[in-house]
């Protein structure tokens, strides 16, 4: 075997925290974008689609469901708002805030001391 | 086919995190060599540098997606043989019994777990 699976488990925990690190900086990359969708500009809206797709994907993988969760509704709602060429600005907003919430929540446990082993 | 004819997998994911999970997890055995791709026109690239056995397809990627990217395999003679394996979130029965109409030899939901790809991988393999 040229890995093991304690070397697997410790490393799929090493990118989970990697993950939360880059989701704590993109969620500021993503507010930004969300901002700029409110005029309508789809290609502003397909970046949303593909920054939360990756959020969506790798979130659910590495057990972060509350995470993968909302950004996988944003993800889908970009998705139909670029097929319709109309974009509902107070949505994104609402799930951005309940991503937002699920990532800051996330990374407070993983600060926490009681969160620690 | 059987596992013994399993050398060589190529995983194609745009995203990064999963790409290292996948190696890692089909690094558990020791005679599996496992190449990545972060995207379908890099994977088309990479297949035909060097043809390998098998063939893991994210589903949803920017440029060129999944179910594309199978579509140019099978029009390519010197790749139309190489089995694929989509892998994604989307599994409900509808979408995989057309991701199977697309050519894929199987589909493998996603999140999955680590520990178990590579028993899931050969269990398709040998189904071939």
């Amino acid at each position: 075997m040229s890995t093991s699976r304690d070397e697997l488990q410790a490393k799929v925990a090493m990118i989970a925290g990697r993950y939360l690190d880059r989701v704590a900086r993109e969620i500021v990359q993503l507010k930004a974008l969300v901002d700029s969708a409110a005029s309508g500009d789809l290609a502003v809206v397909r970046e949303i689609e593909a920054m939360t797709h990756r959020m969506h994907g790798s979130g659910a993988m590495l057990h972060f469901e509350e995470i993968s969760s909302p950004a996988g509704e944003l993800e889908r709602m970009s998705g139909d708002f670029v097929s319709s060429g109309q974009v509902d600005h107070p949505r994104m907003v609402q799930v951005l805030q309940r991503l937002q919430a699920a990532i800051d929540q996330a990374c407070a446990n993983r600060t926490s001391p009681s969160a620690r082993p | 086919m059987n596992r013994d004819g399993l050398r060589e997998v190529l995983y194609v994911d745009d995203e990064p995190d999963i790409r290292e999970i996948v190696q890692m997890a089909l690094g558990l055995v020791d005679t599996l060599a496992v190449r990545t791709a972060d995207s379908g026109i890099h994977a088309l690239e990479s297949m035909r540098e060097r043809k390998p056995d098998l063939v893991l397809l994210d589903v949803m990627m920017p440029n060129m997606d999944g179910p594309t990217t199978l579509q140019q395999m099978r029009a390519t003679p010197e790749l139309q043989s190489i089995p694929v394996i989509f892998m994604t979130a989307k599994a409900m029965p509808q979408e995989v019994a057309r991701f199977r109409s697309l050519g894929a030899a199987a589909v493998i939901a996603k999140p999955f777990d680590p520990m178990l790809l590579a028993e899931h991988v050969f269990s398709v393999w040998e189904q071939l």
